[in-house]
């Protein structure tokens, strides 16, 4: 097996006396669908924010595609292929759902000074921003604000976003949550067409995607690994099905 | 806020006809027209101080609607550019070609050395420490005993254009003025809906998110204060030339206030709606200003209604923009 894509060695994070991430070390290997699972509040979100550089780990390091970015700030490992799809959506509400795909076109680019030439009237930009939203079905939204489209449209945006970025590894945080079923569904089939081309780390609540997608399972309970493995490895683990599993024995 | 990039849909010659810059132009020279016909140098008068000070108005806008920074210092590169003319002129320089593009760059240098510091804060600690700077360099002059110290002194001339006193008339001065502003308007626009544009509105609008798409919109904040603040710079040039005199009661935090009057009464969204601003503001000057000296109470009490009215503009005004 190659290098993995993404190590986290040790991390430890505290907010006060409250450990959220204790000695937390898991990788991303080139082309895999890693799944985070754990209880609310069990860290996976702070874990994130702190892979994609928005929060300081208190300790160990990150490594990004052979690079110690532990030191790096959020643009600089965006930069490095470092895709975030938010818990919470985040786009530009007030910009079209083109527009908000020129901005991630634009920001990743080598042109973001250009002073002169309207942007979204570039024949260039235009094409590579309404193929970016036809790829995950949204071409006919294209001129609709971001902030009227319904949430798993928000979400469908905000992983083009992502992608017309050549990431080469993607934090999903909850993609799935709020979103309706026909949605979730369309995302999830979205999310597979792109497994074995894209890395990803996936926080998911909904067992039947995290089983569907995922080659590995790590489950974090209070901060810390409490496994890492396969799908099946996992969902039989005594301690998984007692801590978390419990109710989901179904899927 | 509906942002102003141009619809492709429309035709180029109605697009341009129909641009702020050209109305605004149009609606300043009709005026001019009428007071040169009725013989009213009182009008020209107006039309000049209204034009710079809406050029003002407008470089604020375009720091406080497109980039998100809510400056309460507006007033410092304004009076710099004032200033330059002031002492360009006592080393016997009055040429506007010189004095206009040296306004400009003290100026906008001004606004980036102090910028450099001030876009490390955000919000109201952004409004605070750009107030703070401007009280700074206020003080500065204030204390220029050569330069007249705290009660100014006049400018030793007008500046000339191209060798010639075309400036001598406020009506010359207002055709300046009036130029520059159409001229800023559509530079700005263009710029507004360029790539840069395009990143400093998105930087306005969800910093988090562009940073996170890989774009910290640091230096874009830092060119952005620089075009403002040149912007501003300029205005203060043409405002020396029709008060023909400069003291520091120009860059006094009053005057600052007054530019977020005006910007936040035409509306923030748009680049025009500061020229409104400032139309409204000077003409209520003009006209409630002779009958009572209270009047800006009575300005203070539409300004709370209109920013009532538009509530969303108070909101991101205190966020500071950029959340
Ligand atoms: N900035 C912060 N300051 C203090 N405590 C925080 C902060 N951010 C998160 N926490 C706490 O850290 C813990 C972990 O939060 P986190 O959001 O990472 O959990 P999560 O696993 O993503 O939960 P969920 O499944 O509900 O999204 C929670 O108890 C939360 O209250
Ligand atoms: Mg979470």
């Amino acid at each position: 097996m190659s290098a993995p894509v993404l190590a986290l060695d040790n991390i430890e994070k505290s907010f006060g006396a409250l450990r959220v991430t204790q000695g937390v070390s898991l990788d991303v290997r080139p082309g895999e669908v890693h799944a985070l699972i754990g209880p609310n509040g069990a860290g996976k979100t702070t874990l994130v924010a702190q892979i994609a550089g928005a929060l300081r780990p208190d300790s160990g390091r990150i490594r990004f595609r052979d690079r110690d970015v532990t030191g790096l700030g959020v643009a600089a490992r965006a930069r490095l292929g470092l895709g975030r799809v938010f818990q919470l959506s985040n786009v530009v509400g007030t910009f079209t759902a083109l527009e908000n795909v020129a901005v991630a076109i634009v920001a990743a680019g080598d042109r973001p000074f250009g002073p002169w030439q309207p942007a979204l009237r570039d024949p260039a930009l235009g094409d590579e921003a309404a193929a970016a939203l036809a790829r995950v079905g949204l071409a006919d939204r294209a001129e609709t604000r971001a902030s009227d489209l319904s949430h798993g449209e928000r979400r469908a945006l905000e992983l083009a976003m992502s992608l017309v970025q050549d990431p080469k590894l993607l934090l999903l945080d909850e993609p799935m949550a709020g979103t309706g079923r026909a949605e979730g569904e369309r995302l999830t089939e979205l999310l597979l067409s792109l497994k074995g081309r894209v890395p990803m780390l996936l926080v998911e609540h909904d067992m039947g995607t995290v089983f569907r997608l995922a080659d590995r399972i790590t489950v974090l309970i209070y901060g810390s690994v409490a496994v890492t493995g396969a799908p099946d490895a996992v969902r039989a683990d005594p301690v998984v099905r007692k801590a978390y599993l419990g109710e989901e024995e179904a899927v | 806020m509906a942002q102003s990039v141009p619809t492709p849909r429309r035709a180029a010659g109605v697009r341009l006809a129909l641009h702020p810059a050209v109305v605004g132009v149009l609606g300043f020279a009709a005026a001019l027209a009428i007071a040169h016909a009725g013989g009213s140098v009182y009008g020209a008068t107006l039309v000049a101080r209204t034009a710079l000070l809406a050029l003002a108005a407008v470089s604020l806008s375009f720091l406080i609607g497109q980039a998100g920074l809510v400056s309460f210092g507006h007033a410092a590169p304004l009076g710099i550019g004032a200033y330059v003319v002031l002492i360009a002129g006592e080393y016997g320089v009055t040429e506007m070609l010189v004095v206009l593009p040296l306004g400009f760059a003290a100026a906008a240098l001004f606004s980036v050395a102090t910028g450099a510091v001030a876009l490390r804060t955000r919000g109201v600690y952004f409004i605070m420490i750009t107030l703070a700077f401007a009280q700074m360099i206020y003080y500065v002059a204030a204390s220029l005993s050569a330069f007249g110290g705290d009660d100014g002194m006049a400018i030793a001339a007008r500046s000339t254009l191209f060798g010639l006193r075309l400036l001598k008339s406020d009506t010359g001065l207002a055709m300046l003025a009036v130029a520059l502003l159409g001229l800023a308007l559509f530079g700005l626009d263009r710029l507004i809906a360029s790539r840069y544009g395009l990143m400093l509105r998105a930087g306005r609008a969800n910093e988090a998110k562009l940073q996170a798409l890989g774009l910290d919109p640091y230096r874009h904040r830092l060119i952005a204060l620089a075009i403002g603040g040149g912007l501003a710079g300029v205005a203060g040039v043409l405002l020396a030339n029709q008060v023909e005199y400069v003291s520091p009661a120009t860059m006094n935090w009053h005057v600052s206030g007054e530019l977020i009057v005006m910007v936040v009464l035409g509306g923030t969204g748009r680049l025009a709606g500061a020229v409104l601003g400032a139309v409204a503001v000077t003409l209520l000057d003009e006209t409630l200003g002779h009958f009572t000296e209270h009047w800006k109470l009575g300005l203070g009490l539409v300004i709370v209604a209109v920013v009532l009215l538009r509530g969303a503009d108070l909101k991101a005004l205190l966020r500071g923009g950029a959340a």
